[in-house]
């Protein structure tokens, strides 16, 4: 991984971070031209010849790779195929690619022997040293196999989890074993954390964090008279229990959970009942489901027992998760399909569920990390063994499963006899030779006949929920390249990587079923030692907008290392103690001292940790474009709080077809509702970096385009929002409320700012504002004031006001 | 644009403005590595110093024909395929094919040589036949998805499995705008479907690399513009005005808040939104162009006005420094009646897209800038009913015009009817391989590091094809 010195500054402008990982390296782009002489003989004279007389056999492109030889990398020549090494530098004679070539052992080309000249450079090239500047992006140099456990049993991640011992407090700063933990961590490099946030900021932070809306002023005026000591404590618990908190923490799963509402991929249908699985993620994170059981659900919920008929139904939709992915459902290579699906949803459940990048062991041992392509195999084999496309046709249908209602299957029961019954009438009158109808009888049968379908078309369906279930157990061996036509040895038994071998034992996976709930259980194995790291690292990364390792989705030796390894390691034993419950861990972190200090950065904290590793003051952070168009349209007093249903039903049928449904700003619900279009990215998603709803995303990027800025200035949905603040604000409540300035136009001032930035503002921006607002009127309506201007016109001074402040950055930022 | 500031400036003069961007890393089409390099080393203009190989193009228009135009139809011509008309193939099909066709359906159309090169084309493309001298044919083209979103995916991405950024992208990753006010990547009219907006999407790449979208398939190009670049209707309260204010708040949460790397970088990105809001629209107005030009696209005729309107906007995009533009064009599907549609389709881009090359070489634009023009596969010459033809990803024709390719030369084969790619085979890959490379980029150097390991546009794979180089 090549840095550069740039890499630095970049960073700071968090301009090129990558889905996942703050330490983003870009390759360096090296100066045109070949580094020497023997680079220039290879391209003149060997790779041309690689190219043309080999590759067709012995290259990635080759329909079956012949003798296990690649000659298309630098590292499969010099480890060569079935006969050995083919290359071995410096040492022509040695080299069996130089003996093909004479033909002496081997004869290659086998259409002919090359030139004598050819033969000639290939020897003056190995002789040289066998100089190969080709690039090899995938193929490891060494073989790595022979590290893998040792590499599993010192790098961190995979270290067993001892709950480490608190240090000791050295003030009263610290409210809570976390706090020690981070006073340790700015102690060890010479810093103190920053000061505490200011009442009303605190407020806002809690409120778009926990919720993704802002407080109301009254909210804000309330707790900042609030003088308990208990008042946080309070706040915290309401928000907790805010059926809008799911709405909020449940985008960070569908994010995880690559969730969409259409296939994306090559033939991109609806997936009309996705919302369902949308739907549980929210209610079960407002009845905080216990983590460990939301995630057996996701994986396994079909095979759990379920104690009431509610809880059978969240079973099977909870399996959506693995059936939510893009699929080439057009793909006419069936088993491609399939070996491709597998491929998807391993990548996810490794990256989301244990941040482990499992899908690079596809197409051969993991570069970098221990996960052998047996490893791979051995997983693929428990999907494989479940079913999650309904058919395989020319364009192939996923999985949708009924869920079971009592009540409405006996009205089914019930429609079918009728139906019966109407078929038998009809079946009566068909008894009748045709011969003998009368046009009387003709009607009657064809008012039968239409009675039965009208009957048949309007009968009661159970609804239905993208879902698995279990398949006939097939094994797989392992893939050559990834490439399900090149098969390599024994299918591989069913298990969990190797890696997990040194801290718990292997699952027993049972003969007749897929093995899911197997590895579930296995996911949350007391000595697991990936699970409950990577699930409070996100909870914090969730909450600081970035995790205590910075790579929340890979864990592995490429990914980052813990700023505060004993924290992590603390809050990943808690998370157990707490029995998985999420609500419980957030709110051990929102009552933290460190979450309450403020986000201004001290000098010294600049110089000594320019990223905040230590996390000496609270990152500050753009708004996701979800909470940011919630928090506008609440701020406009339009927001629509009606909770879940059918996404597609805001937009129209078509939405999917063509992106071209109804104008999205006509649903003034919660941004989370909008139908997801995998092809079509509404261009709002887009800008405010919602790039990608096919993979699995940890952390979104947070970049500054002026797309954004766009937005806020001159799109209509905004204007709007300002628009009906400005109009709120002549009849507002709190208009004559004594904790704002008697002079009505100050306390005008004061209001929009409690709207918009939950706070009052000071004595700068009450003039600015009063002078930008005399400023837009004069323009508006020459001549006159603010005291004797027509209504019209102060609306429109107001809504100048108002969008000014909505464009500004702090409308974005959570303090 | 009576208030434009810059309104009195030609487009040229405008578009060699750089301004602050280059000193603030804040690019519209954002932080080319090479731009980086070049700022922080030598400053102004030498961004494309620092690419892999000196470019011989700085910019691409990329004319796709979605759906698959037949290249046994149009640029590869087949006399066997004449004569054998109704004969079964005398080889093997594939072992996947998308449908099930029939015997050898001759080509409904005549093909006649033209210009100095002699190529010989059908005569669905008579006013692109008579630019025959400028362009560089592949016929030896093959992909390997016989679905259209697999294969449009391919084209654009290069897989067509996984989710990865499109070939736009990554040009503008490698190489960043020529235009500080303008994003360096553009798609006008894209098919939603079919992949959708993964075609022109920036994928694990930072997201300003992904394509800013004017209209999708079908949309009328009177209209169809880059979303938010009006600002509200207010009476006489400039824009400027309310910007200012703007920046006061901003200015005073900044004093407030202390220093802060990314705040600043927002108050940047106000000032660059704006100046977007004043070039762009600009650019985007092809009333600017005189009717002569007009006549020249065919925008003065119903049935070519829509696509020559997309091919005039393409130029001045290109013209003013966007790197990678892309027009579409559809629905060149016809597993029926291929004689009526393909003649209709080919009707509608005949007259615009030589426009344009007559356009491109008389400013001297084509020198530097590349036009291409592909699908996402060519089609069968094995009839589906009587008057159709199915997918055909095992052998089709791309050519390309101008930026450093050599005029009027053809590179490949495919077979005696046009059913495989035999003679000098270019993989998707390879074309990949070979249009970084004519930007000066090196396809095994331009990599992103993501999900543990660095990616190529190219993957594994890719050769560039140095013979069809000027």
């Amino acid at each position: 991984m090549n840095t550069i010195p740039i890499s630095k500054s970049v960073r700071q402008t968090n301009k090129l971070l990558p889905f996942g990982f703050v330490c983003a390296a870009i390759c360096f782009i090296a100066p045109s031209g070949y580094t020497d002489e023997r680079e220039r003989f290879f391209e003149n004279h060997i790779r041309p010849v690689l190219i043309e007389q080999c590759y067709a056999c012995h290259s990635a492109e080759a329909k079956t790779l012949q003798a296990n030889l690649r000659v298309d990398s630098p590292a499969a020549l010099r480890r060569g195929g079935d006969s050995g090494p083919a290359v071995v530098p410096a040492q022509p004679e040695e080299s069996t690619l130089l003996q093909a070539l004479e033909y002496e052992h081997w004869q290659m080309p086998p259409k002919g022997k090359l030139p004598d000249a050819t033969i000639e450079h290939f020897r003056k090239w190995i002789a040289d040293g066998a100089v190969d500047p080709r690039s090899d992006p995938i193929e490891p140099s060494e073989p790595i196999t022979a590290n893998r456990a040792e590499l599993a049993k010192s790098h961190w991640a995979y270290q067993p989890i001892a709950r480490p011992g608190v240090p000791a407090s050295r003030s009263d700063w610290s409210r809570s074993p976390l706090d020690r933990f981070m006073e340790q961590g700015a102690t060890e490099v010479q810093l103190t954390l920053s000061a505490d946030l200011d009442r009303a900021s605190l407020l806002r932070r809690l409120y778009l964090n926990l919720i993704g809306l802002p407080p109301s002023p009254a909210e804000v005026l309330d707790f900042l008279q609030d003088k308990n000591p208990d008042s946080i404590e309070r706040v915290v618990d309401r928000l907790l229990a805010s059926p809008h908190y799911g709405e909020r923490w449940a985008r960070y799963w569908l994010d995880l959970a690559r969730y969409a509402d259409s296939n994306g991929a090559d033939e991109n249908h609806n997936f009309p009942v996705a919302w369902r699985y949308r739907d549980y993620v929210v209610e079960q994170l407002n009845a905080d489901l216990p983590y460990d059981e939301f995630v057996t659900q996701q994986l396994a919920g079909d095979l759990l027992e379920a104690n009431t008929i509610d809880e059978r139904r969240d079973h099977l939709t909870a399996t959506g998760y693995l059936v939510l992915g893009p699929k080439m459902l057009a793909e006419q290579d069936k088993p491609k399909l399939i070996a491709d699906l597998v491929d998807e949803q391993l990548d996810t459940i490794g990256q989301s569920l244990l941040a482990l990048t499992i899908g690079c062991a596809r197409c051969h041992d993991h570069k970098f990390d221990p996960i052998s392509a047996e490893d791979y195999y051995s997983l693929a084999g428990i999907l494989h063994s479940t079913k999650t496309m309904a058919n395989l046709d020319f364009v192939s249908q996923w999985n949708t499963r009924q869920l079971p209602d009592p009540d409405l299957e006996s009205q089914i029961a019930a429609h079918q006899e009728i139906v019966k019954r109407a078929e038998a009438e009809l079946a009566m009158l068909l008894t009748k030779p045709e011969d003998q109808r009368l046009d009387e009888d003709k009607l009657a049968i064809e008012k039968a006949k239409q009675h039965a379908e009208t009957l048949k078309k309007n009968a009661p369906r159970l609804p239905t929920v993208m879902a698995v279930e279990e398949a006939k157990i097939k094994l797989v061996p392992i893939h050559i390249r990834g490439n399900h036509l090149q098969l390599k040895g024994q299918p591989i038994p069913r298990r969990l990587p190797a890696l997990f071998e040194h801290t718990m034992p292997q699952p027993e996976m049972p003969e007749q079923k897929s093995g899911r709930l197997e590895l579930a259980h296995a996911l949350f194995h007391s000595q697991n030692p990936l699970t409950s790291r990577v699930i409070v690292n996100r909870l914090w990364s969730w909450l600081y907008g970035h995790g205590i390792v910075r790579s929340v989705s890979n864990f592995g030796l490429k990914g980052e290392k813990p700023s505060h390894p004993e924290l992590l390691d603390w809050l990943a034993s808690e998370i157990i103690y707490q029995e998985w419950s999420l609500k419980a861990m957030q709110r051990k972190l929102v009552l933290s001292h460190a979450f309450q200090i403020n986000s201004i950065a001290a000098e010294n904290q600049k110089i000594v940790d320019p990223d905040n590793r230590a996390c000496t003051h609270y990152p500050l952070r753009r708004l996701e474009i979800e909470p940011l168009r919630d928090c506008l349209l609440a701020i406009g007093g339009n927001l629509d709080r009606k909770m879940g249903g059918q996404a597609a039903s805001i937009y129209g049928a078509n939405y999917s077809e063509d992106g071209r449904g109804k104008n999205e700003f006509d649903a003034l619900r919660r941004t989370l509702y909008l139908p997801v279009n995998r092809a079509a990215l509404h261009e709002l998603f887009a800008t405010f970096d919602y790039v990608d709803s096919g993979v699995s995303v940890g952390k979104r990027n947070s970049t500054v385009v002026p797309h954004q800025v766009l937005f806020l200035m001159n799109h209509p949905f905004v204007r709007q929002q300002a628009n009906e603040l400005a109009r709120r604000l002549a009849q507002h409540e709190l208009l004559s409320d004594t904790r704002l300035d008697p002079n009505p136009l100050k306390a005008r001032i004061q209001l929009v700012y409690l709207e918009c930035f939950s706070r009052m503002p000071d004595t700068t921006e009450l003039t600015l504002g009063q002078t930008f607002l005399q400023e837009a009127l004069t323009t508006i309506s020459p001549n006159v004031s603010l005291e004797t201007a027509d209504p019209s016109s102060l609306e429109q001074a107001w809504t100048e006001f108002c969008h000014a402040l909505l464009t500004s950055n702090e409308s974005m930022y959570i303090p | 644009m009576q208030d434009n500031p810059v309104g009195a400036l030609t487009l040229a003069e405008r578009c060699s403005r750089r301004s602050m961007l280059k000193s603030s890393a804040l690019g519209f089409g954002a932080i080319a590595l090479a731009d980086i390099l070049a700022r922080s080393s030598q400053g102004e203009e030498r961004a494309l110093d620092q690419v892999h190989f000196a470019p011989r193009a700085k910019r691409v228009i990329f004319l796709f024909m979605h759906g698959g135009p037949s290249a046994i139809d149009t640029f590869d011509y087949k006399p066997l395929l004449d004569r054998d008309d109704g004969k079964p193939l005398p080889f093997e099909k594939p072992r996947i094919q998308f449908a099930q066709t029939g015997n050898l359906l001759r080509s409904p159309w005549k093909f006649r040589q033209y210009g100095q090169c002699g190529a010989w084309i059908s005569d669905l493309f008579p006013e692109i036949g008579r630019c025959a001298d400028e362009l560089c044919f592949i016929k030896s083209m093959h992909g390997s998805n016989e679905a259209h979103g697999g294969a449009l995916l391919k084209i654009h991405t290069g897989s067509d499995t996984f989710v990865r950024p499109s070939k736009g992208a990554w040009i503008s990753y490698g190489l960043g705008s020529e235009n500080a006010n303008l994003p360096a990547f553009v798609t006008i009219n894209p098919t939603l479907g079919h992949g959708g907006v993964q075609n022109f999407g920036s994928g694990f790449l930072p997201p300003e690399h992904q394509a800013t979208r004017i209209g999708s398939s079908g949309a009328s190009m009177k209209t169809a513009s880059i979303a938010n670049l009006t600002p509200p209707r207010a009476k006489r309260l400039d824009q400027r005005q309310r910007l200012d204010f703007v920046q006061k708040l901003n200015q005073h949460q900044l004093q407030r808040h202390g220093h802060n790397a990314e705040l600043e970088a927002r108050i940047e990105s106000l000032e660059l939104a704006f100046r977007m809001q004043m070039e762009a629209p600009d650019v985007l107005d092809l009333s600017q162009e005189t009717g002569a030009t007009h006549k020249l696209y065919g925008i003065d005729e119903p049935s070519t006005e829509n696509f020559g309107r997309e091919c005039l906007l393409a130029r001045r995009l290109s013209e003013a420094g966007v790197r990678f533009v892309q027009v579409s064009h559809a629905y060149w599907d016809q597993h029926a009646e291929l004689k009526e549609k393909h003649q209709e389709l080919a009707q509608q881009v005949d007259k615009p897209i030589a426009g344009l090359l007559q356009d491109l070489k008389r400013r001297g634009l084509l020198e530097d800038t590349l036009v291409i023009w592909g699908a996402e596969f060519g089609r069968t010459p094995t009839a589906q009913g009587n008057n159709g033809r199915d997918h055909n990803p095992h052998a089709f024709t791309y050519w390309f015009a101008g930026g450093g390719v050599k005029p009027g030369f053809s590179y490949g084969k495919s077979d005696d009817y046009g059913f495989y790619a035999v003679d000098q085979k270019v993989h998707v890959h390879d074309y990949h391989a070979t249009l970084l490379h004519l930007l000066g980029l090196n396809h095994e150097k331009l990599t992103f590091h993501y999900g543990g390991r660095d990616f190529r546009l190219t993957d594994v794979h890719g050769r560039v094809i140095h013979d069809i180089m000027s």
